[in-house]
């Protein structure tokens, strides 16, 4: 390894589980190409996380700054109580509290065992949940095609009724499916009570359209996002719906959180389950083996910093960077960023292409800024 | 929809967000959603809002 430029890292996703206990329809893991997944172990070992405890202390020591982790799968929940309870116990023993611990789940596996495991160690829960039942059970489905609806959300009611509900239950994440009602998804989700929300569009590229996307040239992600600011904006007591927040603030001239949106570079590690260490896992949807390094790295045998200071490294947090002339032309680059760079794949031109989602960024982007220029002073 | 042009970056409203002012009038009608995000980003610009990490917020920091 070489090179002398530190780029912190801002994230690590631990990937404590390789597989799931249901089989949505559209998930980058196991249903666009990719197999890797069968080569992981099943979840994390007791070896494996001591190794990634250690490696994660040495590496908020040897950055100043803290970084998020994200444990993350396949369902993270299919760990057992014992390890997950070790893995987060050493975090939070070895990490400062700006280090912050969350997990990213199906809500199907969430028993009160489990949440007093992460409330303790002071994690919050963020709830994979597409919408109403009609919904999330079009896709988000178990391996005999039944709906994890019911399921997902008596995990969901039991993160609500837990004593520290209010520090546990970060939010929802939903995929959008543009052929729902954005009204519908957005009241289903604020009558739930939950304390936020979120939403993904979903995978796809160039040579493989996303569900629900016609070509090129339509929006009709774009078109339901746009739908989604309205009922937002109309809404006298909102939650946060962190994506449109993003936008809005990088209209306004602020900053946003998270890669996909703006030209903050985002550097992010994945711990695979056997200690590997990956690219962003989603690049998995443009071919297989797209989130590996070329290089053997992983907790058991190298220090993160380490890797964060190869050139390895930085070319893949510098991916993030569009490189297509139709994009560093536009005039809109500095609000989209160019899209996650999973979104510009083509079979024919690698990522060297707008964001098959480009139409539907620029439809949201215009309709928020008629918006802005409507309601505010100035 | 049209799909409307960038407003240029002389806007004043842009400006004076950009400049950490955002001389919004506390009775400015706006919904309540923008005016959290637009206190939001006063409180960024102005260092009153402690930097975390993007997924991190993303999924699990609510500021309000």
């Amino acid at each position: 390894m070489s090179g002398d430029e530190n780029v912190p890292i801002d994230t690590v996703l631990l990937k404590t589980a390789s597989r799931c206990n249901i089989a949505c329809s559209y998930c980058y893991v196991y249903q666009l190409g990719d197999q890797g997944w069968r080569h992981q172990p099943p979840t994390m070992s007791k070896s494996t996380i001591d190794a990634t405890v250690r490696r994660l202390d040495e590496l908020r020591q040897a950055q100043d700054r803290d970084f998020a982790v994200v444990l993350h799968g396949g369902e993270p929940l299919l760990l057992e109580e014992a390890l997950l309870k070790r893995l987060l116990t050493g975090l939070r023993a070895h990490l400062p509290a700006g280090c912050t611990l969350s997990i990213q789940t199906n809500g199907t596996l969430l028993s009160d065992r489990r949440l007093d495991i992460l409330a303790d160690s002071g994690a919050t829960v963020s709830v994979s949940l597409d919408g109403p039942a009609k919904i999330h059970n079009s896709r988000r489905v178990r391996f005999d095609q039944g709906g994890t609806f019911e399921a997902t959300l008596d995990g969901i009611r039991r993160l609500q009724r837990h004593p520290a509900a209010e520090q546990l239950f970060s939010g929802t994440l939903s995929v959008v499916e543009p052929s729902s009602d954005p009204n519908e998804v957005y009241w289903f989700l604020r009558r739930l009570g939950v304390p936020g929300m979120s939403f993904l569009l979903p995978d796809g590229n160039h040579s493989r359209l996303p569900p629900g996307k016609n070509g090129f040239d339509s929006h009709q992600a774009g078109a339901w996002l746009a739908g989604l600011f309205d009922v937002y904006m109309s809404d006298p007591d909102p939650v946060p719906v962190r994506v449109l927040d993003d936008l809005v603030k990088l209209l306004l001239g602020g900053s946003a959180a998270k890669e996909g949106m703006g030209q903050e570079l985002y550097a992010i590690l994945i711990i695979d389950t056997d200690g590997t260490v990956a690219k962003n896992d989603t690049l998995k949807s443009a071919f297989a083996g797209a989130d590996r390094y070329n290089e053997p790295w992983s907790v058991h045998s190298h220090s993160l910093q380490e890797i964060a200071r190869t050139a390895a490294f930085r070319e893949h947090v510098e991916m993030q960077q569009p490189t297509a002339r139709q994009c560093l032309r536009c005039p809109e680059l500095s609000i989209c960023g160019g899209g996650m760079p999973l979104y510009r794949w083509s079979d024919e031109r690698g990522f060297d292409n707008p964001s098959v989602y480009c139409t539907d960024h620029l439809y949201l982007i215009s309709h928020v800024r008629q918006y802005l220029a409507a309601h505010l002073p100035g | 929809m049209k799909i409307q042009e960038p407003l240029t970056t002389s806007s004043s409203l842009e400006n004076t967000l950009v400049e950490g002012r955002l001389d919004i009038p506390a009775d400015a009608k706006l919904s309540p959603a923008l005016r959290l995000i637009v206190e939001d980003v006063r409180m960024e610009a102005t260092a009153e809002f402690p930097a975390t990490s993007g997924y991190d917020r993303m999924h699990n920091r609510h500021n309000r």
